[in-house]
């Protein structure tokens, strides 16, 4: 026997429209964006040690997106039947989340709300109390049971149905620059990542056995288009990034990650693939690769450890540079290029000198005079999925030290040793005999 | 039946957690050089058990026997094991084997190839060229010139002059060499008055070619000045050169270290009698370098076999010879060594007053020489207590009588002195029977004392293994340098009548005892300062009994015993 709330119903929105606008001025928002949500709630009959309950497990039975006009009209279009049992949608649906550059994310459930009117109002706090609030309606709000918000890092699809919200907030979390972080990316919903496994196969013998220096790590060399912000151009720029010293490390390449090798005024072009290529001392590289948000593996074989086989790989990473230099602007292809420039330098140390004949640069050129280990090369900068960190940031700010220096002379020691003596040793004398009486 | 069964689990259990492992038995094999074991590794082809075998022969501190390299070469090229085989630690004796590195070196385009490094680990003459011509595939390393190029400096070989004068050039234009420039400092490392004109004209000319700033020129070039007019600064320079000849030579002799040593517990008489022939190859290569370092050497090992014959193979006319080499090389403690063999073990009073005498004309003259004296300079405290000590056994050795007299305040801190600063010459022979602390002169950060205290006096006695004292105490031979050595130790013996005996064992004249046990009888007139006292004056270091919780204390009671029977007093 199934329970009521088992059963299929059917479900369905008559369709509604209201208006965006200022909470302050009242006056009309135009180009907000809105997605309006009708979470479905699964329902779980219980069993001997739990009872009866509905869950929000990211599945919705509808989703709506709408852009607010030049009156800050919108409107949600009817939907249904749709016929569903096992659960039921969230109370006062649509749960309703809008957005616009300046300000505060807007997040409700307007089910009881008839008038469709929605407040938002204008940025308050700082940048990054901003991507916080952004942040919480992307992941869900956790409010008197259920869960207002996007949903965003759920595993599933929907994400789809609302592409003009997630392109908002990727604009506005480059815009936030820094201060965006907490904002979730693009490349956090499901199935978007770009998440790779580069395969170094005894990489890990080579760093145990290394005497001294550690192996040069692996990088990824990507070269994405980039779109003028006006869209009037595209071009291409390379981005070259450690990937990491192990014999099985993870990455990921997507064009949703911040911070993007872009100059100001452009981006990312998000619907071009980008190419990557990798380098690794000791492993044959590969041609370039198009690289989808769906991610892969690869494995790099290590070449033998062989004059020819060391050096000619090396040779085709100088090959690779010079064709890079000799594309178009030099000190930008210079600076792309820093981390495969590095990397040469590094294996150049570890060669005899006559081995450096053909490989390595010259110390006193243009390149061969570039010190210093460049950003996307130091080992603090780790990525993880959710993007880029640095390990060196502090939690707080420290005074600075009015330590100046500490003496390393002892003064005298009352307690120091001192020879044994004070006393002598001799016979004991002789008890005086008293002279008979 | 279940008994049955867990007996022979145990005895199974037993035999396994006996059994050395093949890492343990490759390490054994590695310790003695054993040419037949390493043999049989290269035939398993088990690199890590090579590694093994190598670290043994590291522990042993030796160079590659002439049968182990000879198997390093056969198996240089070895897919499995030549590599471990090449880079063993120790260093190789012959020219074959540096060929076959030189090839590699070669051959090499990475600067992670072994054989980079590992040809330098020989002390072999006649490579300096070759590597000379192979410096010129390593870059300047931390030094500014090769790895190769320093060793061959290093030895003072007048190949490398040219190359360090030419780099001195740019050793001074690296702003980040601060303190110190191993080219200018190698080539004043020659012992060599026209190799330090030749770098004065060196610097003469990047001077005035504006290479070099003023300031740095002046106090460079005043610098070798002052070497060129100082003859002492060239002698010295020549000492250490010689050292370095001799060590390169001693090295060379084809000795099997680890052998040599395994022979002190397996058959002490044979240490003795192939430590003496090495010693006597050592004492050739000697003679013909002539230095004064060089002597004191020979004679400090003398000494030592010299030791090692008296107390561990019990050979005293074995002892009496070394002791008497050292002597002739100028170790002081040996005079006074010989001394005690020929009283003790070889009852013959008349040589050993003969000796005392010789050793009392030593301290009443010191040798100048030496820079780490026995007998300390006339008028100090432990210059004063050796001459009186000499002065009473000569007279105890010719009358009989023992020691009844006064002793002032000074003998009384050079008897501590002496005890406490030089007993560590003759206390190593002795190991690891009788521990010897180490905290003497250790202090916390702040300036505390950490040694020397009274806690470290009560810590001490606690790990001095008090039940077994006495029965290794008896098996040692009489002698006053096992009574040096074991001072500590008789003090915190457990019976104040086996104190007594012991003393009287090892001090027949009862002048050391005197010492003792009056010391311990002044602090213990102390009361309660006693403790401050004998921390504050490091008599509680040498006499860690004098801290006991036993009541009464059994040192007190051997003092009051000793002192008592003697009618002596401290005040």
């Amino acid at each position: 026997m199934a329970f009521p709330q088992e059963h299929p119903l059917p479900w369905g929105f008559a369709g509604s429209s209201g208006t965006i606008i200022d909470a302050q001025s009242g006056a009309p928002i135009r180009g907000a964006v809105l997605v309006a949500r009708w979470n479905w709630l699964r329902y779980y009959p219980g069993g001997f040690h739990s009872s009866p309950r509905y869950y929000d497990e990211g599945e919705v039975l509808h989703i709506a997106e709408a852009v607010s006009d030049d009156e800050g009209r919108y409107a949600l279009a009817p939907w249904g039947p749709v016929v569903r049992g096992m659960g039921q949608v969230e109370n006062d649906s649509p749960s309703v989340t809008a957005f616009k550059r300046g300000y505060e994310p807007f997040q409700k459930s307007l089910g009881a709300d008839r008038s469709g009117v929605i407040r938002m109002r204008q940025q308050s706090a700082s940048d990054e109390e901003l991507a916080k609030s952004i942040a919480a309606v992307q992941q869900g709000i956790y409010e008197a049971g259920d869960i207002h918000g996007l949903h965003w890092t759920y595993p599933n699809d929907f994400w789809k149905s609302m592409p003009r919200m997630i392109l908002a907030l990727n604009r506005e979390k480059r815009r936030l620059g820094e201060a965006g972080y907490a904002v979730l990316g693009a490349h956090l919903l499901n199935g978007r990542s770009g998440k790779g496994d580069l395969s170094l196969p005894g990489y890990d013998e080579r760093m145990n056995n290394s005497k001294g220096i550690p192996p040069t790590p692996a990088i990824a060399a990507i070269t994405w288009q980039i779109r003028r912000d006006d869209g009037s151009a595209v071009r291409r720029v390379v981005e070259q990034k450690r990937v990491g010293s192990s014999s099985y490390v993870g990455f990921w390449i997507s064009p949703w990650r911040h911070p993007q090798p872009a100059p100001p005024g452009w981006s990312i072009d998000v619907d071009a693939v980008p190419l990557v290529r990798f380098y690794a001392a000791g492993y044959r590289g590969q041609p370039d690769m198009p690289w989808t948000e769906a991610g892969g593996t690869v494995a790099l074989a290590p070449v033998p450890a062989t004059h020819e086989g060391w050096l000619g790989e090396l040779r085709r990473w100088l090959r690779d540079l010079d064709e890079a230099l000799a594309r178009g602007d030099r000190t930008q292809a210079i600076e792309e290029q820093r981390p495969l420039i590095w990397v040469l330098a590094e294996e150049c140390k570890r060669l005899t000198l006559d081995a450096r004949k053909g490989i390595c640069f010259d110390p006193t050129s243009d390149i061969g005079r570039l010190g210093g280990i460049p950003e996307a090369m130091q080992w603090y900068v780790a990525e993880n999925e959710f993007g880029r960190g640095d390990g060196r940031k502090p939690s707080h700010t420290a005074p600075a030290s009015h330590i100046q220096g500490i003496s390393a002379r002892r003064a005298p020691n009352p307690g120091d040793p001192k020879p044994v003596g004070g006393f002598t040793i001799g016979p004991t004398p002789e008890p005086r005999k008293d002279p008979p009486r | 039946m279940r008994r049955g069964l867990a007996a022979i689990g145990c005895a199974l259990a037993m035999a396994f957690a006996n059994a050395a492992t093949p890492e343990q038995e490759a390490e054994a094999a590695g310790r003695v050089g054993d040419a037949a074991a390493l043999a049989r590794i290269i035939a398993q082809g088990k690199p890590d058990i090579v590694d093994w075998f190598g670290r043994g022969m590291q522990f042993s501190q030796m160079d590659l026997p002439a049968d182990v390299e000879a198997l390093v070469i056969a198996s240089f090229d070895d897919a499995r094991v030549g590599a471990r085989l090449r880079a063993m630690p120790s260093r190789y004796r012959t020219r074959k084997l540096f060929d076959l590195h030189y090839a590699r070196v070669e051959k090499a385009f990475l600067r992670s190839e072994p054989s980079i490094a590992e040809i330098l680990n020989t002390d072999q003459d006649g490579i300096e060229e070759d590597l000379l011509r192979l410096g010129a595939k390593l870059p300047p390393g931390e030094r500014g010139i090769s790895d190769y190029v320093y060793h061959v400096a290093r030895r003072h070989h007048p190949a490398a002059v040219p190359i360090l004068l030419a780099a001195l050039d740019e050793s001074f234009s690296d702003p980040r060499r601060r303190g110190f420039n191993d080219e200018l400092e190698s080539l004043l490392a020659y012992p060599s008055i026209d190799i330090w004109k030749k770098t004065a004209l060196e610097l003469d000319r990047l001077r005035a070619q504006d290479r070099l700033a003023p300031e740095q020129h002046k106090s460079v070039r005043a610098r070798v000045d002052a070497l060129i007019a100082d003859p002492a600064k060239l002698e010295q320079a020549k000492n250490l050169d010689g050292w370095e000849r001799y060590m390169r030579r001693v090295r060379a002799i084809p000795v099997n270290l680890g052998r040599l040593e395994a022979l002190k517990s397996s058959d002490p008489a044979a240490y003795v009698r192939e430590q003496e022939r090495f010693l006597a190859s050592k004492e050739a290569i000697g003679r013909e370098i002539e230095s004064a370092f060089i002597r004191r050497n020979l004679g400090h090992e003398a000494f030592q076999l010299g030791l090692f014959a008296r107390f561990r193979a019990r050979d005293p006319a074995g002892a009496i010879r070394s002791f008497m080499k050292a002597a002739e090389l100028g170790n002081d403690f040996a005079q006074v060594a010989i001394a005690d063999t020929y009283q003790f073990d070889l009852d013959d009073r008349r040589a050993a007053v003969s000796a005392y005498r010789k050793a009392l004309g030593q301290a009443k003259m010191p040798r100048r020489a030496n820079p780490d004296p026995v007998y300390d300079a006339p008028g100090s405290r432990v210059n004063a207590w050796w001459r009186a000590w000499f002065e009473q056994e000569i007279s105890f050795l010719e009358t009989g009588k023992s020691f009844r007299g006064t002793i002032g305040e000074a003998q009384i801190g050079g008897f501590f002195e002496v005890m406490l600063n030089k007993a560590p010459a003759v206390t190593a022979v002795f190991a690891p029977e009788f521990r010897q602390p180490n905290s003497r002169g250790v202090r916390t950060h702040l300036g505390q004392r950490l040694g020397g205290t009274w806690s470290a006096a009560r810590d001490q006695l606690m790990n001095i293994g008090r039940p077994t004292l006495k029965m290794r105490l008896d098996a040692l031979p009489s002698s006053r340098i096992a009574l040096m050595m074991a001072i500590r130790h008789a003090s915190a013996l457990p019976d104040p009548d086996a104190i007594v005996a012991y003393f009287a064992r090892n001090d027949p004249s009862g002048y050391w005892s005197t010492y003792v046990f009056g010391t311990v009888a002044y602090l213990d007139g102390l009361g309660p300062k006693r403790e401050e006292e004998a921390a504050r004056n490091e008599s509680a270091e040498l006499l860690p009994g004098m801290a006991a919780d036993d009541e009464p204390r059994p040192l007190s009671l051997a003092a009051q015993t000793f002192m008592k029977s003697r009618n002596l007093r401290s005040k």
